[in-house]
């Protein structure tokens, strides 16, 4: 009895030391940004300092004021958010409807459209940059919202992922509810929509984080200071013209790096649930 | 009355299908298609066509030791950090598959790379590259110009790339290791199948349509990284950070050489499509589906 008692006990002792280790390995692995908010409360002077300074003297807070008084950080952000939403909320909208039309209805073509629309899947995106880049010149969306989203109202793979889930659901029940009376759009908005929330959010939240990270695009579509996104800004800040200290380049991708770890920490699941269905025979 | 509902019924899934495809050939299709045709031909600075060059760009471009540079640059990439990041991320993932109460905590640490930003990071990692006063000279006593060494600047890119990846392919990995039924791992180690014997024979065929899939992600995505070379090194020192969209971006954008940037657009996508088909054979080979 008592030699199992130690047995458990030691077991206890061996899984809490395992999991303290985990956690340690986790904080190594995160040092960057660890170091990153370290530096956002140092004053110059300590992260200019020769020897190895790794823990702020004081809790410095010049840097964050200086990010918001003297940078137009909430309009780089409100401009980020608007492009990450509204185009996410486009993507979901449009692939909803190709997948409505891909998975409940039979006409003429319907394979070559689907082909079409997994063949833009093999084509990296970031090599048709430059030509959408005209395109967007030539339709007059530079330093605009549309021309920092246009290419982000439709994603081949969404649509891809959410017929795969249309495609669970039992075709009898559409047939029923159009006997019924009940129109195709109807059922699409009333029926269809509602009981395909976590595929949908799946969509939204992995659409939002992806835009709200992009870099190269919305460098290439905007000029104007006003219209960067927080992600170009932050490269900016460090480069002569503005001259911010690092300690203020820091602090703000403190800022910067809130909103997507806070929705990461927040829908960590829901993301893994989608990219998961996603991939089981993407 | 009546044919005109009819008309409408025929008519409708091309409606639902409308949105998406204005943007799906506006944006992937035609660009793909015109980017090819302008390769095509001598264009001026406005991109109108001058005369017809047949295979003259890639010829150019073939021919510039520039481009062998960024294409050789991009392989050693995606052949350095793709494997290493997803051998990291499979040993984080053995470690986190068995649920503890402090599960959640180191989860979500080692998966929170894929929450950050290429522009965040590269800053976090400029300073922290520096020579004077970066953290990484101080805490080993080197004083290596990490950025500015052609010795180190694809290696110091690399292991951003390989931090950044990690968050993801642990995620992935994590969920298809719990995925896996307990009484086939237990019934392997009881005929005497454990350790590395256990994880070769048993747990990575049974996980390889997951391990192909990250495969593929990663190759396609390390084919077109950009991010950091633009922001760290503009493609040097001497050009070895130079990645094939970087090539690409500089030709098109900074030096308005469309005849280059053109061909190099196309046989970007001829590579990436080379590897693809590549890794699609080894699946046939090694991935079993169950």
């Amino acid at each position: 009895m008592t030699s199992m008692e130690a047995k458990q006990r030691q077991t206890r002792l061996l899984s809490i030391a395992f999991q303290a280790f985990c956690i340690l390995l986790g904080l190594v692995l995160m040092a960057p940004v660890i170091y990153c908010v370290l530096c956002s409360f140092m004053q110059e002077s300590e992260i200019v300092s020769t020897d190895l300074h790794l823990w702020p003297d004081g809790f410095y807070l010049g840097n964050y004021i200086a990010v918001i008084t003297q940078t137009k950080i909430f309009r780089f952000m409100l401009n980020s958010f608007i492009v990450a939403f509204v185009s996410s909320l486009a993507r979901v909208v449009t692939s909803c409807l190709a997948a409505y039309a891909f998975t409940f209805f039979n006409f003429r073509g319907k394979n070559l459209l689907f082909l079409l629309v997994l063949g833009t899947m093999i084509v990296p995106a970031e090599m048709l940059m430059v030509q959408n880049y005209f395109t967007t010149g030539e339709l007059g969306l530079i330093n605009t919202y549309a021309g920092m989203m246009i290419i982000y109202l439709v994603s081949g793979a969404n649509i891809f992922l959410i017929r795969q889930n249309f495609m669970n659901y039992p075709k009898d029940v559409r047939d029923a509810a159009l006997v019924d009376g009940c129109g195709s759009l109807r059922f699409f908005w009333r029926i269809l929509l509602p009981m395909s929330g976590p595929v949908l959010a799946t969509v939204f939240i992995s659409s939002f984080v992806n835009v709200w990270t992009t870099y190269l695009w919305p460098l290439m579509v905007t000029n104007k200071e006003e219209m960067r996104t927080v992600q170009v800004v932050i490269t900016m800040l460090n480069s002569s013209e503005l001259n911010s200290l690092y300690g203020q380049v820091m602090a703000a991708a403190v800022v910067i790096l809130i909103p997507s770890i806070a929705v990461f920490v927040l829908f960590q699941r829901r993301i893994t649930a989608g990219l998961m269905a996603g991939a089981v025979k993407g | 009355m009546k044919a005109g509902k009819r008309i409408g019924k025929t008519l409708e899934p091309y409606l639902y299908l409308v949105p998406s495809f204005i943007f799906l050939i506006g944006f992937v299709y035609y660009p793909f298609i015109k980017n090819g045709w302008l390769s095509l031909n001598i264009v001026n600075q406005f991109r109108e066509i001058r005369e017809f060059a047949g295979l003259r760009n890639y010829v150019r471009v073939l021919s510039d030791p520039e481009f062998y540079q960024a294409v050789g640059n991009t392989f050693i990439y995606v052949l350095v950090t793709v494997p290493v990041s997803m051998v990291i991320a499979y040993f984080l993932a053995v470690l986190a598959r068995k649920k503890r109460k402090a599960s959640i905590v180191y989860e979500v640490l080692f998966a929170l790379s894929m929450a950050t930003s290429d522009a965040v990071i590269a800053v976090i990692f400029q300073l922290m590259y520096s020579n004077q006063l970066g953290v990484i000279n101080k805490l080993f006593g080197t004083s290596i110009d990490w950025l500015n060494d052609p010795k180190y600047a694809l290696l110091s890119l690399m292991i951003i790339q390989i931090w950044h990846n990690i968050g993801y392919n642990f995620l992935f990995m994590l969920s298809s290791l719990r995925g896996l039924s307990g009484e086939v791992l237990e019934g392997a180690s009881l005929d005497g199948c454990t350790g590395l014997k256990l994880h070769t024979k048993v747990i990575l065929p049974l996980v390889s349509p997951m391990l192909f899939f990250l495969l593929l992600k990663d190759i396609a995505y390390g084919m077109t990284v950009s991010s950091y070379t633009l922001i760290l090194t503009g493609g040097g020192p001497n050009g070895t950070t130079q990645t094939i969209i970087t090539y690409i971006y500089q030709k098109a954008i900074t030096s308005t050489n469309y005849n280059y940037a053109f061909a190099a657009t196309m046989l970007g996508f001829a590579i990436s499509a080379v590897l693809i088909s590549l890794s699609m054979i080894l699946e046939k080979k090694k991935v079993h589906y169950t």
